[in-house]
């Protein structure tokens, strides 16, 4: 084997353990994961099958095939993280509008008479206002 | 409509400078003002406890789409009778709200929209490059809401109870004036026009949006519609 098969196949087997020791993950996820690392080692291993798969989809050489789908691969890893970064983002505004709404006085004019709000925790006007 | 029922929201990222000759004439006519500190960093905090005024702090900086929306939920909170969007830099004039107010008062319409180009008088102080972006505004707005109106970025505007209790804001940086005009739609709220005049001071003009800005608006828009 050359070294860069060992290379590749440690870098592989890294990632799947790295991936199922630290993240936990839904079914589907983790199936992906399976395929991607016994995939790769496989066409690490017997790199001539990239090339038979290629011949057959019109592609010249199995590293241009495997660089095609990697390009379709990352605009598609972008969408998911652009679209986790949104979901993250409206949560946290959310958030820090429910905890700046928790801390605001009462209007001026109605000190006392909060009876008719709906907030979850009453706060004391007179406390001090932490930063 | 008695004035302390009118909660004016006023949204304020690093306007220390101006918060104080902005709100004075909004308190003074006895309104409940309403300031959002976005994060400022500047001495905001300290200016706005200094002042009869409910101040409420975001810990972190989000955008004017979400400082409006916090701001309307306190006013929804405490039963508000009418809220006003108004700007914290200045360049809004307190002597209209009255006007903006009259159709919510009388039931006419649900959501009052100022426009900066009614009158020809308010249509000239604007700044050309300023005039043409705002135009093109317009249409994008028209094309993503299906609201057309004579002028969408304007930051002045009245809401009545039932739009405060529906508009919801997603978009936290500027697209929210065109989100506000699908909400519009969406809830199938009355909405009018109103002329207003828009005074642009040196300030104003180096703390407002650069026309650059006009690109991200859009692109925010996209991505609005594209990820819902």
């Amino acid at each position: 084997m050359a070294p860069i098969q060992y290379l590749l196949i440690f870098g592989l087997v890294l990632f799947g353990l790295l991936y199922f020791t630290r993240l936990r993950s839904r079914l589907l996820d983790r199936m992906l994961i399976l395929v991607f690392v016994v995939a790769g080692t496989t066409f690490v291993l017997h790199p001539e099958l990239t090339t038979d798969i290629a011949r057959r989809v019109g592609v010249g050489r199995g590293t241009d095939l495997l660089y095609y789908l990697s390009v379709i691969a990352f605009a598609f890893v972008c969408m998911i993280m652009l679209s986790r970064l949104r979901e993250l983002r409206s949560s946290l505004t959310r958030l820090t509008r429910e905890v700046s709404l928790a801390a605001a006085p009462p209007p001026p004019g109605r000190i006392g008479a909060e009876l008719s709000t709906n907030r979850p925790v009453e706060e004391d006007p007179g406390a001090p206002r932490q930063r | 409509m008695d004035p302390s029922s009118v909660y004016i929201i006023v949204p304020a990222y690093n306007e220390s400078a101006m918060l104080r000759a902005s709100l004075s004439p909004l308190i003074d006519a006895g309104y409940t003002v309403v300031v959002v500190n976005d994060g400022s960093r500047d001495d905001s905090r300290p200016v706005l406890e200094s002042m009869p005024v409910v101040a409420v702090h975001h810990l972190i900086n989000l955008g004017q789409g979400a400082a409006l929306q916090t701001g309307m939920e306190y006013a929804r909170r405490h039963g508000a009778k009418a809220v006003i969007h108004f700007d914290a830099d200045g360049q809004h004039d307190y002597r209209q709200i009255p006007v903006m107010l009259e159709a919510i008062e009388s039931g006419e319409a649900d959501v009052v929209l100022g426009s900066r180009f009614m009158r020809p008088d308010d249509a000239s102080r604007v700044p050309w490059i300023k005039r043409v972006i705002l135009r093109a505004g317009i249409v994008i707005s028209w094309a993503s809401s299906g609201v057309w109106l004579t002028d969408t970025h304007n930051g002045f505007r009245a809401l009545s109870p039932k739009a405060i209790e529906r508009i919801n804001l997603t978009q936290s940086g500027f697209a929210h004036a065109t989100e506000i005009l699908s909400e519009i739609r969406r809830n199938k709220l009355r909405y009018v026009e109103r002329p207003v005049t828009i005074c642009y001071s040196d300030y104003s003009k180096a703390k407002g949006q650069s026309p650059a800005n006009a690109i991200n608006i859009v692109i925010d828009l996209l991505l609005g519609r594209i990820f819902r």
